[in-house]
């Protein structure tokens, strides 16, 4: 704080005199940002909680297919005897390390919801745009398909979707190379790089729409602006028309809806694996983490409630952040 | 508005019938299902199958037929034998299917009665006239709510009956938790928008806040560790962790003893997930409220009937509360298929003999039940949207249906 020299009342265009320091949107948005005390926690929390779970084969205190039935359900800090290692937050059923599969699982589910969110407002925000500038046949078939994917229940298709594609890899030819990315980047084996890639297709299927929407009615209110009227009529093409003057002006409830889907995703992801039609065990994934918490509630109590504070810390850390950005970026949608 | 309705349900007609296209579709492609079972029974050599029972099975469920075709009688029952078009059987030799494939690679020459032969890769076709095998299920089809037989979670028992029995259970629990949710959701919102600011509002806010964030999943399981695990060994009255009864009675402190399958033991049973479920849709709902009337206190009309003199709880809930619901019916309207399929996650977790416990089992092989909870959830959708929209021509004159 101490080092920002910019004048408060500089953001205020209308009064702005020409020599005084103007402040940049994205500075101005920064300074909004962090006066929400929880989204800068948040903000902090997740950045901690994804570079902890990148470098996971770094600091996971063990290998990830370290197990050994002796050391089942122990308690906190207990000394893995052979060598010497500690279990930070105990053990699960067969005495894997709980806070070395939350690591790894993080990289799986956390992937999962930065997939999703990234790709449903990339492809959602592209068609909602085009549809609402070029109106037409196009923006007859976007509407014609909300109504359509507005009228199925989410859940149930979602579920029905990820277990027969799962199930049955013939269904759904995955090119080679996709899968080995995500082997690669995951640190899982193929058969769960592919479910991951599955799981991010079907949530996108399902979550892309309601961007589109939002786009294209944002979209529709900005081109008859006086200001693209302006660039028009000194010849601007479509292309640049859209991309410099009119995305940047419904960029704010994208951004929105962005950390909105990244709460989503990772509720669905979470979910999907807990019902067990996400990635299997073994590997790890806060979901089947869970599943196998909820299994075993009667052995062992402590295990509910280390897999469940991540889940529910980065639950709120994506709300939060989602609301201080909203305030941010245009105090107008304030609830 | 009648043609707005036709036009509605025109549509709400298409997208079913896409949406079981595509789905059956998929569960035809999918593997498992009955004949899966049967190879696994027959790889683990410990029943002894005739060589009969897989052609049987696959009589049983069509499972010889064409997409096309089995989709068709699915659907509408049709085609139950060879077409009769003036007492005259036609198309009886037609093949429609495929009982008995031929080994991979290799074609067969097949003879037709008219001595016409061709080449197939098909050892034992179907033909029409094979529908009247009496061992058949003759089915009057999804459109007149027949959806077939159960073929894994109960065998041979009809798919509709199978979700009449598990229908109680979910809307008694969806019914009672959204009943709960909007009593005590309606009030909260218009207080804490009236008092906006003041400290009432602020402790709504926050927790209405950290509900709505909070996962179901979560939520779920951390009730069964706190009020069932953590109480019991505390010596308090604690809650049951999973089931909708008991299987033998329980002794329970200061309650004292709840006999299995009693109505306190029903009631017993509903406290957690009713709760969960409660607080999950309360949270949301009270935040629209809030907001919503808000917005409402902002408007002329509002501050017109305070300058007419009207007592200030006559302003609140003749002039604001009644606008305020506007927006409200449309979430009230969407509870509507959510008291079908919509606790699939918090009935898993409570191990709630629901539907959507059994549309999760169901997932897991047996397609026909699928089938007909995912139709009949997404018809419930389809209507609650509809539904929806009359209702706005009802509580605000301006809007119109065109």
């Amino acid at each position: 704080m101490a080092s920002s020299t910019v004048q408060p009342r500089a953001s205020r265009a209308s009064d702005a005199r020409p020599n005084m320091k103007t402040e940049s949107q994205t500075a101005l948005v920064w300074r909004r940002f962090r006066k929400h005390r929880l989204a800068v926690i948040s903000m902090v929390l997740l950045t901690l909680i994804f570079l902890l779970s990148l470098f996971a084969p770094l600091v996971a205190p063990f290998k990830i297919d370290h197990l050994d039935p002796t050391y089942k359900f122990v308690p906190f800090m207990t000394v893995y005897k052979p060598t010497g290692q500690v279990y930070i937050f105990g053990s699960d059923q067969l005495g894997r390390d709980l806070l070395t599969r939350l690591l790894y699982g993080a990289r799986v589910t956390l992937s999962v919801a930065v997939l999703v969110a990234s790709l449903s407002c990339a492809v959602g925000a592209l068609i909602g745009a085009v549809a609402g500038y070029y109106r037409g046949i196009i923006d007859t078939a976007l509407m014609r398909v909300l109504d359509f994917t507005s009228g199925i229940p989410d859940l149930p298709v979602l579920l029905i979707l990820a277990s027969i594609l799962l199930t049955d890899p013939k269904l759904l030819p995955l090119p080679d190379f996709v899968t080995r990315i995500f082997e690669a980047l995951l640190l899982v084996r193929e058969r769960e790089a592919r479910s991951v890639v599955v799981i991010v297709l079907v949530l996108t299927i399902l979550g892309w729409t309601g961007v589109a929407r939002l786009t294209r009615g944002m979209v529709l209110a900005v081109r008859e602006a006086d200001y693209v009227t302006a660039s028009r009529s000194l010849g601007m093409g479509d292309t640049s028309l859209i991309l410099r003057h009119i995305m940047p002006n419904v960029l704010a409830p994208i951004i929105v809806a962005f950390t909105q889907s990244l709460a989503g995703a990772f509720a669905a992801e979470t979910a999907l694996s807990f019902l067990g039609f996400g990635v299997q065990e073994p590997a790890a994934t806060w979901g089947n983490m869970m599943s196998i918490a909820q299994n075993n509630i009667f052995e062992n109590r402590v295990m509910p409630l280390v897999v469940g504070l991540p889940i529910l810390i980065c639950s709120l850390a994506f709300n939060f952040i989602g609301d201080g950005l909203r305030d941010a970026l245009d105090p107008r949608l304030k609830m | 508005m009648l043609t707005f309705l036709v036009r509605r349900a025109i549509s709400i007609f298409a997208i079913l019938l896409l949406v079981s296209f595509a789905a059956y579709w998929l569960f035809y492609n999918a593997p498992g299902g009955p004949l899966q079972l049967i190879a696994e029974l027959q790889q683990s050599g410990r029943n002894q199958l005739d060589a009969g029972a897989v052609d049987r099975i696959k009589l049983r469920y069509d499972l010889d037929l064409y997409h096309g075709v089995r989709y068709m009688r699915w659907l509408t029952g049709f085609p139950s034998g060879p077409i009769v078009i003036g007492g005259q059987q036609m198309f009886s030799g037609t093949p429609i299917g495929c009982l008995k494939e031929a080994p991979s690679g290799k074609k067969v020459i097949l003879q037709y009665a008219d001595g016409t032969r061709i080449e197939s890769n098909c050892l034992r076709p179907t033909y029409l006239q094979d529908l009247m095998n009496p061992n058949r299920r003759l089915s009057k089809g999804a459109l007149r709510l027949d959806f077939g037989v159960s073929q894994l979670i109960a065998r041979e028992r009809p798919v509709m009956e199978l979700i009449e029995t598990r229908l109680a259970p979910t809307l008694l629990l969806m019914g009672i938790a959204n009943l709960l949710a909007i009593i005590i959701a309606v009030p909260i919102g218009i207080l804490s928008a009236v008092k906006q600011y003041s400290r009432f509002d602020y402790i709504v806010t926050t927790v209405t806040f950290f509900g709505s964030a909070m996962p179901t999943l979560f939520l779920g399981i951390m009730g069964i560790l706190f009020f069932s695990l953590f109480l019991r060994d505390a010596g308090l009255p604690f809650l049951p962790p999973q089931l909708a009864e008991s299987n033998r009675d329980a002794v329970v402190p200061l309650l004292g003893e709840i006999t299995a399958g009693s109505l306190g033991d029903h009631i017993w049973h509903l406290v957690l997930p009713v709760s969960v479920l409660t607080f999950v849709s309360l949270t949301g709902w009270s935040r629209f409220v809030r907001s919503s009337m808000l917005e409402v206190l902002k408007q002329d009309y509002v501050r017109t009937a305070r300058a007419k003199g009207l007592r200030e709880s006559m302003v609140i809930l003749k002039h604001a509360f009644r606008n305020s619901m506007i927006p409200f019916v449309t979430l009230l309207v969407g509870v509507l298929p959510s008291l079908f399929a919509g606790a699939i996650v918090t009935e898993s977790i409570f191990s709630w003999p629901g539907l959507g416990r059994l549309y999760v089992q169901a997932l897991g092989g047996d397609y026909t039940v699928a089938m007909a909870i995912l139709l009949i959830s997404t018809f419930l959708t389809l209507i609650s949207f509809l539904l929806a929209d009359v209702l706005y021509t009802v509580v605000d004159p301006r809007i119109r249906l065109s």
